[in-house]
């Protein structure tokens, strides 16, 4: 038998050196989206939630004991949504094509459009992105750059509630709020939504 | 800036290997090869301060790659179902520099987006099962039988341009010398001992 591996390279073998103008292409390209996203995160655009708004706060670096553990997702994989992991002990409590709501075991999902206590996620665009003077934490996780903001409650006062954008291509965020419960550091915050993905059939989250 | 020749320098040694995983990503398609590169190597760009380690780039520029084509097709995908009446179907191999190759080309595109790259990953990247499933976000087992199906297909469309023995190594001189691309360690064949 032939193999794979020598017909790949002899397939690709017309790709050339890379010229200097091309690197430098790249590097243009590169200092062009820096520039563009510096912009994007200090425009002042509406956030997503309407329960919480997005201010500066530090993020803690160290997760405290009380912390939800992340263990692999092995139920059966939502409608709309890929999930890697979840906190342990938690479920789907309902997916589409726009959103996906996880809860607690305790959460028997009596009130569907209660948020609170719950995770959240939903497909959204980068005009949704948390603006103002607000400093997101970059995490890279897993080839994505993923934004992790500490939010407050509309009264004012820290509530330890994260939103997290996981960029998905196009223009598009994977949009998550984290309850405080989970008691997550940016870092796990960011592992746990890059291991969330939307489906080729996932939609905007409309109003 | 110090940071912006480091990412230059990187780039010299390791964007023809990920133009040529672009192109068998995208079955031979120059133009969409190159376009995914090009989102790779910006995301590249932005990381870059924060990956010090030179085997974490070389694995992030991995996944950025993968996440790159995956956005890609996603993007096609509308767009054909968009303009479905008025694109014209997509040149197959239009890189290929011979017959067997065109073949390849043809045959990679028969196969699923995830399926070809995690054959891609495995046969040209020669990563582990273990690797390919970090780069692709699966399961080990999901790449072994995402491998599975794939050399079944691929077999069955290439034949004999598979089955017969050109006497090429991998790191034959087609391979230009400098290109630090990963070179597979052993002489993959279409047996069931690369799947364990």
């Amino acid at each position: 038998m032939s193999d794979l591996t020598t017909l790949m390279f002899r397939a690709t073998a017309t790709v050339d050196a890379t010229p200097a103008s091309v690197l430098d292409d790249d590097v243009s390209r590169g200092q062009r989206a820096r520039r563009r996203r510096t912009r994007l995160v200090g425009t002042g655009v509406a956030g997503v939630f309407a329960a919480t708004v997005a201010v500066g706060v530090p993020l803690t670096s160290t997760a405290p004991a009380s912390a939800a553990e992340l263990v692999a997702y092995t139920a059966e994989q939502p409608a709309g949504f890929t999930i890697a992991e979840v906190p342990e002990g938690w479920h789907v409590l309902s997916s589409d094509r726009s959103s996906l709501m996880l809860a607690d075991g305790d959460d028997d999902g009596s009130d569907p459009n209660n948020l609170e206590g719950r995770i959240v996620a939903s497909l959204v665009g980068s005009e949704s992105l948390p603006g103002g003077d607000l400093e997101a934490q970059t995490f890279a996780v897993g080839g994505q750059e993923v934004l992790v903001y500490e939010l407050l409650a509309v009264d004012g006062e820290p509530g330890g509630t994260l939103g997290v954008f996981a960029p998905e291509g196009d223009g598009d965020y994977l949009s998550v709020q984290l309850p405080p419960e989970l008691h997550w550091t940016g870092e796990v915050a960011a592992r746990f939504v890059e291991g969330l993905d939307v489906t080729d059939d996932a939609g905007h989250t409309v109003g | 800036m110090r940071s912006d020749e480091e990412f230059r320098a990187w780039a010299a040694q390791r964007r023809q290997s990920l133009v040529r995983t672009a192109t068998l990503l995208t079955a031979g398609d120059p133009h969409t090869a190159e376009d995914v590169v090009q989102t790779a190597m910006t995301k590249m760009y932005l990381a870059w301060p924060r990956l010090r380690d030179v085997r974490d780039r070389d694995a992030y520029a991995r996944r950025v790659l993968v996440n790159a084509f995956t956005d890609e097709m996603r993007t096609s995908r509308r767009k054909r179902e968009d303009l479905r009446s008025q694109l014209p179907d997509r040149a197959v191999g239009s890189g290929a520099v011979d017959d067997d190759s065109r073949l390849l080309f043809a045959a990679l595109d028969e196969l699923p987006d995830r399926m070809r790259a995690t054959v891609v990953l495995r046969y040209f990247h020669d990563l582990s099962v273990a690797d390919t499933a970090r780069a692709l976000r699966c399961r080990p087992g999901t790449v072994k039988s995402q491998t599975a199906r794939a050399l079944e297909k691929l077999k069955h469309q290439l034949g004999p341009a598979l089955r017969d023995d050109r006497g090429l190594r991998p790191d034959h001189p087609v391979h230009p010398r400098g290109d630090t691309a990963p070179i597979p360690t052993v002489h993959a064949t279409l047996t069931a001992g690369r799947l364990s």
